[in-house]
């Protein structure tokens, strides 16, 4: 290889030299290099080895489309893994080394793997490593074996900030159908975002000249006019990873993630070139001929000094008057056709005429390699029946094979976004059958490979697209759509058995032809299976140039038309992305009450409730976790304790039909409840399964205040503004769940403590259990509701939030006498549970219903409707699955049973725990249990615990604690 | 009454920036405000002297920089944006009306600008505040995750933005937004600042 003269057009500057080293030697470049264009202009023509077999491996698509150019380097302190070097831009100072090498490139001593490839064939470690015993010896082995570049654990922690960004139009891929479609679609009023991931546009419309400039002077006249553009940005070195709903792209820009909502979305990405398949076809030399022609036209690198083109379309001999233009000589054209069409026969005449020996019917049997290791020669056959060559062949000395034998499209975007494809034969490729609405494609993505044509089709594409936009009908044209190329541009199968195989369809991963057939006679003859057995087109290049050869075969292999046997499924990201890139800030939100900082005050251990943060008990210097907690529960139990259980879902409905509503959304009576009093809810869907409950309380005719559980509020309010519209009541939701703050002040002394600081008035006479108040507290408007949920005399309160730590404060002074102290989400758990109160979502689950669930006194079947009354009918008549019943350890010093440890009868599973404490009050392990029927009429049963002993439970009556509910109605403090 | 900022917390330890930064924040969860809703809200608000903006989405001030938001066909925010809050404060105390709904507004609310302001809402915010050609436009969306109100203002050559958020979002809404903004050379500013920081005297 060897760096040409300069060229007109060229991407590098000679001005800027710049100097870097591979594999600890010295090399120089010009700004302007990639690391792949670099290294070949230095003659550097092994750059890798390969991921299985370490077999040497050069430079292939130099489009970042293939896995061969993968790089470490260390540049500025910092070891960056992978990096793609085909894209990579040169920078003084770089130290480049190749990956996945023992020992360094040259003398990498896994390369005796290739020597043992008969004994790894695909699928090996299925068959190999299901050995429990020595799994843990294969795995140690592999790992140490494969990978790729190594990561540096000491490099430090960077954010990478993403971006939304917005435009009418997202243009992806700025070649010559890219840039008409960008053009079109500017001129025609919409603003354009034109995205590429070369670093500059242009496309193949500047590097695949076919020996003449008029296509590339086109496409330069339409890359100034985009530049002059005022609608159109151009971002390059920028490619679309993934395709997301509602036409939301992610580009991947060279330092950070941009997600994209345009309104119209153009998929003008081109195709991939597509290797032939023949003995050695990935010796280090064997080039895809767009490769070498980016090499040549955009770094003034000519790739080799002799060439041997193998191909099947007219670009492939292109590329050949490519290769004479800039002095390399043109051993020959191999043309695997029979019948070259008319523009391949016109180019042909052109190269004969220059002496260009031009061969059809014949393809390249075999390469080998000379002592560099490099392609050397190559042996040419005529091609017989099943790809199969015949015996005589010739052999050609050459340092360089350019492969042009089809294309496969870049449509994995556009089936991310929905689009339909079917295999067109006048192409031999797939193109799209069905866009959804605001998605456009172009170019050779849809099978048009003419130039003119593409000018055309993008033009065309590009006003749909602004029509689109601006919700127009697009104007009409002459003629609909734009013809293809008059020449088949792909070979239906460009394979060659070859009795030693080596005749690789994936370089990611070492994939031979014989493994495709070996796979299918074991059973994985679907593309899918065939897919996950092989691995093909799982390696870092996607299946980029394997996917549609795996096809072929696969095709053949079942006797079907490629078009039959399906396409493999592309997700996002479809192309490699940094990871760093993904690294960026979290945003994951997290809410807090007001309270925060005086819980942190008070020694509060977090714990997340949802999004909510939450203290789960307040720690005390010299005590544990489990005796902070007991003494958090002694404290509501004897005097009085403080929880922030502002979390809670908080409601408010007003309106003519805010009894209706609620009467129809939960499962009780809402229209009798009276102002200034407060009852129990259940809310349940069209199933009759629990979903939430609460408390609703009456604060005048027309309206209430009600709240659900700490994580469903949102969805709740959400259900809730759907059903009023949908009823088309009058009432209107007031979502205040973040705005009150909420405490519940709960033990006996409870009203001593509140009345210091109140205007409402305590007295039992006027304000019982289950009633509801509104007045002042510490001064703050407050609304107060005497509730039970944990077994005492209790208020919750609340209060807007900007005031809740003034009243927090207030409660604690007013108590500092009664020795109140906050308790947390932990010993809150336990007093429900002495009390025999049901957690949803804990003690239900997604089946269960309020029969099971002993909560018959809850629902109200004599109402004309609520949701999931129609389903409770039906189950009222049908024998229950299961219920809740409580229970109590016989031995309470044995281990503790937990959450959804199992209920056995005999040796049967009969339910399973949902909720289980040691009571510090009734000095005893209680729970709640969902068991079987024929369990729950029973008086005890077993419980599985943690290594597989076995406890045993009786059973026992709800509540555990104070059954007449006397504490909760206490009329005066002792 | 005592009332505490979502944010208290945070300014305990804060450390503000001075003038000049490209992009700064400023609590006003203090302002007065209410929420009203209903089939009435509107003639209501109107028999009280508000400037009541007529499309859903959209926001009037008034000469005493009295904000009322329309956030929905029937559903409002009235805030008063500067030191002039008697209306304000009188007609949430009357919010007792057939017809006329309360709705608790005890919002964090900040203020964000600077001439980078439009850079941090496209890092966290997919919401295209450039190209919404409304002239007093009303944004509900959602920043860094979490659901926002958003009323952008023109302050000479740059625009302003009012962000509400539930208050139990707000600690970690602005310590996010904060974090942000110093990345790019801004931070967070101590009331009264603002003017400063536009060069205004």
């Amino acid at each position: 290889m060897k760096r040409l003269p300069p060229l007109s057009g060229e991407w590098i500057d000679r001005k800027q030299p710049i100097a870097f080293t591979f594999e600890g030697q010295p090399f120089s470049g010009f700004a302007g290099d990639t690391i792949s264009s670099a290294l070949a202009a230095n003659g550097q023509r092994i750059i890798g080895r390969s991921f299985k077999y370490h077999r040497p491996r050069g430079l292939l698509s130099v489009a970042n489309h293939d896995s061969n150019a993968i790089m470490q380097v260390q540049h500025h302190g910092r070891t960056l893994p992978n990096v793609r070097a085909d894209v990579t831009p040169l920078a003084d100072g770089m130290r480049v080394t190749a990956v996945n090498t023992r020992g360094g490139l040259a003398k990498d001593s896994l390369h005796l793997l290739d020597r043992l490839s008969a004994f790894l064939p695909v699928g090996f470690y299925y068959k190999a490593f299901h050995s429990k015993r020595f799994f843990p010896r294969w795995e140690r082995l592999f790992r140490n074996l494969t990978g790729l570049s190594e990561l540096d654990l000491h490099s430090s922690r960077r954010r990478t900030p993403k971006a939304y960004a917005f435009t009418d139009v997202l243009v992806v891929g700025a070649g010559p159908s890219g840039l008409a479609a960008a053009i079109s679609a500017a001129d025609n009023g919409a603003q354009v975002m034109l995205v590429d991931e070369n670093a500059g546009p242009g496309g193949s419309g500047l590097y695949a000249r076919g020996g003449q400039d008029a296509d590339a002077r086109q496409t330069l006249q339409l890359m100034e006019r985009v530049r002059q553009h005022p609608r159109i940005q151009v971002l390059c070195n920028t490619y679309a990873a993934g395709y997301y709903a509602d036409h939301w792209v992610a580009l991947i820009t060279p330092t950070e993630m941009v997600k994209v909502r345009a309104a119209s979305v153009v998929f003008a990405q081109g195709a991939f070139e597509q290797p032939a398949v023949f003995h050695n076809n990935d010796l280090p030399g064997i080039l895809l001929a767009s490769g070498a022609q980016r090499l040549l036209s955009r770094y003034a690198v000519a790739p080799c000094q002799r060439v041997l083109v193998l191909t099947a379309n007219p670009q492939g001999y292109a590329a050949a008057l490519d290769a004479l233009e800039h002095g390399i000589e043109v051993a020959g054209i191999v043309d695997l056709r029979t019948a070259p069409g008319p523009a391949s026969t016109q180019l042909a005449e052109r190269l004969q005429a220059r002496g260009v020996p031009v061969s059809t019917s014949t393809i390249i049997e075999n390469a080998r390699a000379g002592v560099d290791g490099c392609v050397r020669s190559v042996v040419v056959k005529t091609r017989g029946q099943d790809d199969v060559a015949t015996a005589a062949g010739q052999t050609h000395e050459v340092d360089g094979v350019w492969m042009s034998v089809g294309f496969a499209p870049a449509h994995s975007l556009l089936l991310q976004a929905g689009a339909r494809l079917q295999m067109e034969s006048s192409v031999g490729q797939y193109v799209p059958s069905m866009l959804p609405a605001g998605i456009f494609a172009c170019g050779k993505v849809t099978g048009v490979y003419g130039f003119t044509s593409r000018l055309t089709d993008g033009t065309r594409v590009g006003e749909q697209a602004a029509a689109y936009v601006q919700r127009r009908a697009p104007k009409p044209r002459s003629t609909a759509g734009t013809p293809g190329m008059m020449e088949m541009p792909n070979h239906p199968y460009p394979i060659v058995a070859h009795a030693k195989g080596k005749n690789f369809i994936d370089f990611d991963e070492d994939l031979q032809l014989k493994d495709f057939a070996n796979a299918v006679q074991e059973g994985f003859d679907s593309i899918e299976l065939l897919k996950r057995y092989t691995t093909v087109g799982m390696g870092p290049s996607q299946g980029k140039h394997s996917n549609l050869n795996a096809l072929r075969i696969l095709a053949k292999l079942r006797s079907e038309a490629v078009g039959r046997v399906g396409a493999p499924t592309a997700r996002p990201m479809f192309h490699p992305v940094p990871l760093s890139h993904l690294a960026g800030r979290s945003f994951s939100p997290e809410r807090a009450t007001q309270l925060a900082g005086a819980h942190e005050a008070l020694g509060a251990v977090w714990m997340l409730a949802g999004q909510w943060k939450r203290p789960e008990y307040y720690a005390v210097a010299g005590l544990s976790r489990a005796a902070a907690i007991e003494q958090e529960v002694r404290a509501v139990r004897e005097g009085a304790g403080l929880i922030d259980v502002g979390t809670l879902g908080k409601i408010e409905i007003h309106g003519p039909d805010a009894a209706e509503f609620l009467d129809r959304v939960y499962a009780g009576r809402y229209g009798t409840l009276t102002a200034g009093m407060t009852r129990y809810g259940l809310m349940l869907d069209e199933s009759g399964v629990i979903i939430d409950d609460g408390v609703i309380a009456r604060l005048a005719d027309e309206s209430f205040y009600f709240t659900t559980t700490t994580g469903n509020s949102a969805s709740i309010y959400r259900e809730l503004g759907r059903l009023a519209t949908q009823w088309n009541l009058k009432v209107g939701l007031v979502n205040a769940t973040g705005h009150y703050a909420a405490f519940n002040l709960a033990g006996p002394l409870s009203r001593r403590i509140l009345a210091r600081l109140t205007t409402v008035d305590l007295a039992q006479s006027s304000f019982p259990f289950l009633g509801l108040r509104e007045g002042l507290v510490a001064g703050v408007p407050a609304r107060l509701m005497r509730v039970g949920f944990v077994g005492e005399l209790g208020y919750e309160i609340h209060v807007p939030v900007h005031s809740a730590l003034h009243v927090w404060e207030a409660l604690f002074a007013a108590g500092a006498a009664e020795a109140i102290r906050p308790f947390g989400v932990e010993a809150q758990r336990v007093l429900r549970l002495e009390k025999g109160h049901l957690i949803v979502g804990q003690d239900t689950d997604g089946l269960t219903d309020p029969l099971q669930a002993g909560c018959e006194w809850a629902i109200k079947m004599d109402k004309p409707f609520f949701i999931g009354q129609r389903s409770l009918r039906i189950l009222q008549k049908m024998p229950k699955r299961q219920h809740l019943v409580g229970f109590r350890l016989t031995a309470p010093g044995t281990d503790l049973p937990q959450e959804g440890h199992l209920v056995l009868a005999g040796t049967e599973m009969a339910g399973r725990v949902t909720s289980v404490t040691r009571s510090p009050t009734l000095q005893a392990v209680i729970g709640l249990a969902m068991v079987t029927p024929a369990v729950a009429t029973g008086t005890g049963f077993r419980i599985r615990i943690d290594g597989g002993r076995e406890v045993d439970a009786i059973i026992t009556p709800l509540p555990f604690y104070d059954a007449a509910g006397a504490r909760q109605k206490l009329a005066e403090a002792p | 009454m005592t009332r505490r900022s979502p944010l208290a917390d945070w300014h305990l330890q804060a450390s503000y920036c001075c003038a000049g930064v490209p992009v700064w924040l400023q609590d006003c969860s203090w302002r007065q405000r209410f929420g009203c809703k209903g089939p009435e809200a509107t003639p209501w608000l109107e028999a009280l002297g508000f400037t009541v903006p007529q499309p859903a989405n959209s926001c009037a001030f008034d000469a005493n920089d009295i904000l009322v938001a329309r956030l929905g066909t029937t559903e409002f925010l009235v805030e008063a944006m500067s030191a002039t809050t008697q209306s304000v404060i009188a007609a949430r105390e009357r919010l007792s009306v057939p017809g006329v709904y309360p709705v608790i507004r005890q919002d964090a609310a900040f203020f964000l600008g600077g001439p980078r302001a439009t850079d941090l809402l496209l890092e966290t915010c997919s919401y295209p505040f450039a190209s919404d050609a409304r002239s007093t436009p009303v944004v509900m969306t959602s920043m860094v995750g979490v659901g926002v109100t958003v009323v952008p203002r023109r302050a000479g050559e740059t625009t302003e933005f009012n962000v509400w958020c539930d208050p139990s979002f707000g600690l970690y809404l602005w310590s996010t937004l904060v974090e942000i903004a110093q990345e790019m050379g801004g931070g967070a500013i101590a009331d009264g600042q603002q003017s400063t920081l536009r060069g205004e005297s």
